[in-house]
């Protein structure tokens, strides 16, 4: 099994994350012969509707150091729970086009219960527990600030 | 009298104009809550906005001290993914 990094790891990517990266990140994973299952979360941002206007982008910041800091927390937590194979965290910072992937969450384990497990609590954390904020661009060059629901 | 560097995020960063400013405080600490009342009283639009104060990145209760030379950071409820 391979263990978690002690040093935080950067999770950030300037704008949306291409689709061509993640199937990269699966072909990479084809020599880790001993694993069973993938997990993969894609976030896509979604063209809301706010008082009649639709969103057009999300301009995601952070508190980065801090955001790393927690992730690295999280990671730690969920290789501790969960026998993991690896890891793999990617968010947007800036501007991403609605229908663009703004988070890409990739779990590996032996078998599929603790890879799809440990994903949905990892996403569930993400969105609870790090300092990140998407500024929901709206028509018209209006905003308004994201909220996240439950 | 300290200096103190400030950091707003999210939807406060519409409250206090600039991302990053300072404040200058009398004294050579405050609690939280008396800098939160000196904000208010800065930025009447904060009071009544949710949101948590981290000091040198970590999360505090309003009893906890400031002292000079901290990062204090304004962070509204979180909303990423």
């Amino acid at each position: 099994m391979e263990m978690s990094d002690k040093k935080p790891k950067n999770i950030f990517v300037d704008g949306p994350i291409s689709p061509v990266k993640i199937g990269d990140d699966i072909a990479h994973h084809q020599k880790k012969t001993q694993i069973g299952a993938h997990s993969i979360f894609l976030g896509q941002v979604r063209a809301d509707s706010v008082d009649a206007k639709i969103v057009s982008a999300i301009e995601y910041t952070a508190h980065q150091e801090m955001a790393l800091s927690i992730m690295h927390e999280i990671r730690e937590a969920i290789f501790a729970k969960y026998p993991l194979t690896c890891l793999h965290i990617t968010h947007s910072l800036g501007m991403v086009n609605v229908g663009e992937i703004c988070l890409f969450v990739f779990a590996s384990a032996v078998h599929r219960k603790e890879a799809i497990d440990a994903c949905e609590e990892v996403v569930e954390r993400i969105k609870k527990e790090l300092p990140i904020w998407g500024k929901e661009i709206l028509e018209d060059n209006q905003y308004q600030w994201k909220e996240n629901k439950g | 009298m300290m200096t103190v560097q400030l950091m707003s995020y999210g939807a406060l960063t519409d409250i206090t104009g600039a991302n990053s400013f300072e404040l200058e405080i009398s004294g050579e600490k405050i609690s939280v809550a008396e800098l939160k009342l000196m904000l208010f009283s800065q930025f009447p639009a904060l009071e009544g906005k949710t949101f948590r104060i981290a000091v040198n990145q970590r999360f505090v209760s309003d009893e906890s001290d400031v002292k000079a030379g901290v990062q204090i950071a304004l962070m509204p409820p979180f909303s990423g993914g």
